[in-house]
């Protein structure tokens, strides 16, 4: 039987993570995985075959289901529930930068609704008061808006030194044994 | 069939399991899953999902010790009975064939059921 290539054992590796499985479980997953892609090769199935076979097997679901089982038994450390991927995800977004803070938002489409409707006013020939309310106006804004980025930049930061570590499960389903 | 013989090893799986890591000194995952495999012509397949809980219940009860050893680059973790692994096993498989030579007495074949209803035959 030929042994997979550190490539392909990589490409397991990198599936179970995908799915979701604890650091704990992964090297005994991996080995458990490899061993059925050698199996499957020595059948005459091409590694991206093989491979195939096992995402449709060890999907996040099993693995979930796997983890919360051992979670139950105590096999595993329980991680706290504001680290599943679900509810974290937009507060990664936020923190890398992807996305904006919604504070940050209602700043930036305050100082936009402001600038529109002073153009409006000023082209139905309002543009004397409308001046005078922008000029007051958009200085505190931009100031606002500069504050707003600083805290971005130091979010960005923070989140470089911030943990997200292994995916978590909890409210498990009822148990099924076999 | 294949939801019945899900129900029997419900009862079953941790006996499989004692058995066969009883034959051998040490075991891996996926060795006791083709073992499970080949022995009954592919007709029960373990998941690692129905394995790897039994193992562990197995190794927090004491049964069952495990080593890691690195195998092709790979972290591979090994299974054996313990002294009291050993004992248990032999008597659940004993418990076992007693309880399949009961269920054998228990439950013979009725006559009007061993062969398959034909279309002329009386409705019950």
């Amino acid at each position: 039987m030929t042994p997979l290539t550190p490539q392909q054992t990589y490409c397991l590796r990198q599936h179970l993570r995908q799915v979701g499985t604890q650091e704990l479980l992964i090297d005994e997953l991996v080995d458990y995985l490899a061993c059925q892609v050698e199996d499957s090769m020595r059948k005459g199935l091409s590694f991206e075959k093989a491979l195939a076979l096992i995402r449709m097997e060890a999907t996040s679901l099993s693995v979930r289901h796997l983890q919360q089982t051992l979670v139950r038994q105590g096999a595993l450390p329980q991680t706290g529930f504001w680290r599943h991927p679900a509810r974290c995800t937009k507060r990664k977004k936020v923190a890398f930068g992807l996305i904006q803070p919604v504070h940050h938002a209602l700043l930036i489409g305050a100082f936009l609704s402001v600038l529109l409707t002073g153009w409006l006013l000023a082209s139905r020939g309002l543009a004397i008061p409308v001046g005078l309310v922008a000029s007051l106006l958009c200085p505190l804004l931009i100031l606002l808006s500069f504050q707003a980025f600083a805290v971005a930049i130091s979010e960005r930061i923070c989140s470089a030194i911030r943990p997200f570590g292994p995916i978590l499960l909890v409210d498990p389903p009822a148990e099924k044994e076999y | 069939m294949e939801s019945s013989n899900t129900e029997y090893l419900r009862g079953t799986l941790k006996t499989i399991v004692l058995g066969l890591l009883a034959e051998k000194e040490r075991m891996y995952g996926y060795e006791i899953t083709q073992a499970v495999k080949e022995r009954t012509s592919g007709e029960i397949v373990l998941t690692f999902g129905s394995l790897y809980p039994l193992l562990y219940k197995l190794e927090q009860e004491g049964l069952v010790q495990n080593e890691s050893e690195e195998v092709e680059g790979r972290l591979r973790k090994y299974y054996a009975l313990t002294l009291i692994g050993r004992q248990t096993a032999r008597q659940k498989l004993l418990d076992f064939t007693h309880f399949t030579q009961l269920m054998n007495r228990l439950m013979q074949l009725p006559l009007n059921l061993s062969t398959p209803p034909t279309p002329d035959s009386p409705a019950l």
